[in-house]
């Protein structure tokens, strides 16, 4: 019996093995979903080909849009199908993870700027470049530049956008019309900034709200002419004098002038929008993407502004997000033509009539604006463009902005020196961008 | 064999019985009681080995291993754990949430549990209304119950407070208070958790024979040495399951920490399995994952071969 | 029936008046579940003291009826957890029988590899386990819901300590009356054992119905999802719908009450074949 025992182990243990090599052997051993050569995607191309799409939504009404979207792909080649598959958000990426590591990965995979590199330099996502030059219809340089640069890895297009946005302030107008506060424009500093939220700071209502991340706190860093790494992506700046300014500015904000409503739900990654839905906060930042939200569920008046202004060039950054090719699908060809009707004009078009997201192509901006039953101060947007840059992140982005947004809740939560933790997060962080170099230097 | 404590003390019970069998005549009846053994295993085990056995043997064999999951995993030896207890201070933080967490959740909860279970032994009328209301928490599904708690911890508007209010006390803003955070997932798991050791408690208590209480009561004994010298001996392997079972699982704290905190504020609310759980999934490093969960494994296993151990002088199985 | 002294009446005024509080204190989420749900969406914070909003929103459930394939997760969560709570309670029965009662070698050695395996958090098995179900072609399908789900070592415990607490006499005098291993099983064990095998099914039931993150990982389309999933729907990019999840968790948790109340009258068969006890 013990004999039985151990070969019930050896087994197990070869099981096992033969997993391992497998999933770490990538696309040399195709399961049941991935693998198949180009030779037999070739031969199957008058077949009927069924693409899969993962996405994610965050309501039925999105989930509707995208689902239009894919059935204006079987419109124009009647042999594609695209079976739409969706989750929220952070159950997307769980999900993503789990089935690039198992090499089930969907056809089109959707991918935001933020965690691009994360997936492009582990191979994950196909460089688009070879579909776009045979397309020459399908007009990339009708996308937005600055959104096209932030979803591509070495040079090369990885994601086609569909949104973009820089960061911009959200106002609630009928709180400042009731205390009778001039509305925030362009030409808003810092301290006028303090002053509109010092002077909405009333009836239980606050002037700002914010969430306890490293997103929110770029723009201002930015705004002040300082840095949280280096432009090389070598070295934290995070530390460093005009950072740390603009960290303790946002620290009394909440502190001192006691006009940041106190966060009483940090693991509700929408909190502060749910807030300011709510009506209960002036100001907040946010990116256009945010549109169609802020009109079906705030229940007052609103516009945007561009993010105040201090001594920096740059206030505010760029991220979006698009579709892309997993390179171990077998129908790449069928899944590029699907991206190109769901990313040709048409398909922006219709986006735009929704009024969901700010369009990354550049002809449908006007539909977009006119999709808008409240209309925002959309100019603001494209002043906002001006004087934003991509947010730069790195190959181990997800773990770094954790580790700064736990450091940095000693401050919002805490009140902590700002500069002791500030230095802090520089001695994790340059580990951190030593990782991501050799990351780099290994994937080419 | 020699390193695992015997499971329990019940081969002494059979002596008796073993005494009257020929040498002969027990070597084959342990031939047949084995085969039987083997046969009542067999359904169970099979799904148990294939399901359960062998993703967690890879689990381990991954720990050595560097496996960013979207490229092909590296061996690396003992480098995950040498990195593990030298150059992450973030594990020590997590293992001291979590036995700060396991500290307080699992005394106050089999107390807790343990006092309903009696109470709604002793009353005759609307047991079962009691008992559902009590076991209603373990109905709720997590992610439904840890809103609901957001909600009441909101420190202005939020239940909590309110009640707090009710008797003079200003309540804190537990959710983003580095202080309280944890504490405010504690009593959501008590709340979450107490109606299912009762349950376990009310079931052992119910398995007890009657004739037992029976023959105390015309001994003269009073409630208190009918429960010390026959409930709770005969309640003591419910009671052991119900300890080893809430220990194990409350080392593996994740899914309320992870929907009402998010680990924060300031890592207060972090623990060991939300730290795989992130290494994991949104770091992509899932051998280091491995490593952490494998740690995990050797702290909860020592504990509990340590109740196995200690079970011997007061678990009673008869 | 002769009449209570009056010492024994207070206590028990005493008793059931404790119990209410507590109870009372059990509730109130479910209260407060019951009322936001109830709340019109833009009173959500402005009037959450206030128990009850302007006016009761009971088109809140509708919404959340209609937010998510309602009925679909329902038929799929019902299937996917009645068979494994079956399955859990047939298996893992017999499993713990074997370990309780017979001996043969290996039996404590596998029994401690059932029970080291509950010590490591699925967060590092559900990668391995979704390749094998991928392996297997298995992936988006009710096998993968319920299987890797159904043989857990947990039930195996809990029925063996159940076991072990049930007097051998009558086992043996069944067995010398003729009655096989099997037979001793089915028709001593698992009679006395009621109460725990309903235990057992609640408690399978429940953690099925409830189980999040490997239906979710291992589920791609609608047709397969399952309720607890769909209900962090409601949890979205850009806002959670709080009403609309608590109409919906109120809608949830409704089956699992009926199960356990339907469960609960074999919790009171299992206590008269037995015997009351527990004073």
């Amino acid at each position: 019996m013990k004999k039985l025992w151990k070969k019930v182990s050896a087994v197990s243990l070869a099981v096992s093995l033969s997993i391992l090599t497998a999933c770490g052997g990538g696309g040399s051993t195709p399961s049941n979903t991935s693998g198949g050569t180009t030779e037999q995607a070739q031969e199957k191309k008058a077949e009927q080909v069924q693409l899969r799409w993962m996405m994610w939504t965050g309501s039925d009404e999105e989930k509707k849009v995208w689902e239009t979207l894919a059935a204006k792909v079987t419109e124009k080649y009647p042999e594609i199908t695209v079976k739409f598959e969706t989750d929220s958000f952070p159950n997307y990426w769980d999900k993503l993870q789990t089935q690039v590591a198992s090499g089930s990965a969907p056809d089109i995979i959707s991918m935001q700027s933020l965690r691009m590199p994360t997936f492009a330099t582990r191979g994950a996502l196909e460089p688009l470049n070879p579909f776009i030059e045979k397309s020459p219809e399908f007009k990339i340089e009708n996308f937005d530049g600055s959104i096209l640069e932030a979803l591509s890895w070495d040079g090369k297009v990885m994601a086609i956008p569909y949104d973009l946005g820089p960061y911009i302030l959200y106002y609630n107008k009928d709180l400042f019309d009731k205390y009778g506060v001039p509305y925030p424009d362009e030409n808003m500093d810092w301290a006028g900034f303090l002053e509109k939220a010092k002077a909405t700071t009333q009836d239980g209502n606050y002037g700002f709200v914010m969430r306890n991340v490293i997103d929110q706190v770029v723009p201002w860093i930015w705004a002040n002419g300082g840095n949280y790494m280096n432009e090389e992506k070598t070295k934290s700046m995070i530390h460093e004098k005009e950072a740390a300014e603009a960290i303790q500015f946002l620290s009394d904000l909440m502190h001192k002038h006691k006009v940041t409503m106190p966060i009483t739900d940090p693991g509700n990654d929408t909190f502060y929008r749910e807030q300011f839905y709510a009506g209960k906060v002036a100001m907040y930042l946010d990116g256009p993407w945010n549109f169609g939200n802020v009109r079906a569920k705030a229940n007052f008046k609103w516009d945007i502004a561009t993010i105040p202004q201090g001594k920096g060039e740059i206030n505010s950054w760029v991220a979006g997000s698009g579709f892309g090719i997993n390179p171990k699908s077998k129908h790449k060809e069928e899944a590029w033509k699907a991206i190109s009707v769901m990313m040709g004009e048409e398909g922006f078009e219709y986006l735009a009539t929704t009024g969901r997201a700010f369009p990354a192509r550049s002809t449908a901006i006007e539909t977009f604006k006119k999709a808008d039953e409240r209309p925002a101060n959309m100019e603001d947007v494209s002043k906002a463009a001006l004087k934003a840059k991509p947010f730069a992140v790195t190959t181990n982005w997800q773990e770094t902005q954790l580790m700064i947004n736990r450091e940095l809740d000693k401050v919002w939560f805490n009140n902590a020196p700002v500069q002791e933790v500030l230095d802090n997060i520089q001695k994790q962080m340059d580990p951190l961008l030593d990782k991501h170099q050799k990351t780099l230097s290994s994937s080419k | 064999m020699s390193v695992l404590p015997d499971i329990d003390n019940r081969e002494a019970n059979r002596v008796g019985m073993m005494k009257l069998t020929s040498q002969k005549r027990r070597r084959k009846k342990w031939n047949s009681e084995a085969l039987a053994g083997y046969l009542f295993l067999t359904p169970n085990i099979i799904g148990f080995l294939s399901f359960t056995a062998v993703p967690v043997l890879v689990s381990l064999i991954l720990s050595f291993y560097d496996w960013e999951m979207l490229i092909p995993p590296i061996f690396v030896g003992l480098e995950n754990f040498k990195n593990l207890f030298l150059n992450d201070p973030l594990f020590y933080q997590v293992i001291k949430n979590t036995l700060y967490y396991v500290g307080v959740y699992v005394p106050f909860n089999i107390v807790a549990a343990m006092i309903l279970a009696l109470w709604l032994c002793s009353i005759t009328k609307g047991v079962a209304i009691y008992r559902t209301l009590f076991f209603l928490p373990v109905l709720a599904p997590t992610v439904a119950a840890a809103f609901i708690w957001k909600y009441m911890f909101e420190p202005n508007i939020g239940f909590v407070n309110t009640f707090l209010g009710w008797f003079g006390i200003a309540g804190p803003n537990w959710l983003g208070d580095t202080k309280y955070a944890m504490l405010a997932i504690i009593i959501m798991s008590v709340w979450k958790m107490v109606g299912y050791n009762m349950v376990i408690f009310i079931a052992g208590i119910h398995s007890i024979p009657a004739s037992l209480y029976e023959a105390a009561k015309i001994d003269g004994a009073n409630s208190w040495n009918r429960f010390v010298y026959i409930t709770l001996p005969m309640l003591s392997p419910a009671l052991f399951f119900a300890v080893v079972m809430t220990i194990i699982t409350s080392f593996q704290v994740f899914d309320q920490a992870y929907i009402m905190t998010a680990g924060g504020p300031a890592n207060a609310t972090n623990t060991i399995v939300m730290y795989i759980y992130e290494s994991g999934f949104q770091f992509f490093k899932m051998g280091y994952a491995s490593s952490i969960a494998w740690v995990l494994f050797g702290v909860i296993f020592t504990v509990t071969m340590i109740q196995m151990k200690v079970q011997k002088k007061w678990v009673n199985y008869d | 029936m002769r009449p209570k002294s009056t010492k024994k009446r207070i206590i028990q005024v005493i008793s059931y008046t404790g119990l209410s509080f507590l109870a009372f204190l059990m509730v109130v989420p479910f209260i407060v579940m019951i009322t936001t749900a109830l709340k019109p969406e833009n009173e959500l914070f402005s009037h959450a003291g206030s128990w009850m909003g302007t006016y009761l929103a009971w088109e809140n459930f509708t919404y959340a009826w209609n937010y998510i394939p309602f009925g679909k997760f329902f038929i799929n969560s019902i299937f996917v957890s009645l068979s494994v709570t079956f399955l859990e309670v047939l298996t893992s029965s017999l499993a713990a029988y074997a370990f309780a009662r017979l001996r043969f070698p290996g039996r404590d050695l596998l029994f401690y590899l059932y029970l080291g395996t509950l010590m490591i958090p699925a967060q590092v098995t559900i990668v391995p386990q979704f390749i094998l179900m991928n392996q297997f072609g298995w992936v988006d399908s009710y096998q993968a819901l319920i299987l890797p789900a159904a043989f857990t070592a947990f039930g195996t415990f809990l029925l063996r300590q159940f076991f072990l607490t049930v007097p051998f006499e009558l086992e043996e005098s069944a067995r010398i009356d003729g009655c096989s291993r099997f037979g001793t099983y089915f028709r001593i064990m698992l009679p006395l054992s009621k109460p725990a095998l309903a235990t057992l099914g609640v408690f399978a039931f429940v953690t099925q119905w409830n189980a999040f993150f490997w239906p979710l990982v291992i589920t791609n389309t609608e047709d397969m999802k399952v309720l607890s999933v769909g209900l962090k729907m409601f949890q979205g990019i850009y806002g959670t719908e709080w009403h609309l999840m608590m109409a919906a968790s109120a809608i949830v948790i409704i089956p699992s009450m009926i199960v356990f109340g339907f469960l609960q009258r074999y919790l009171v068969e299992g206590i008269q074949l037995t015997g009351m006890g527990g004073r």
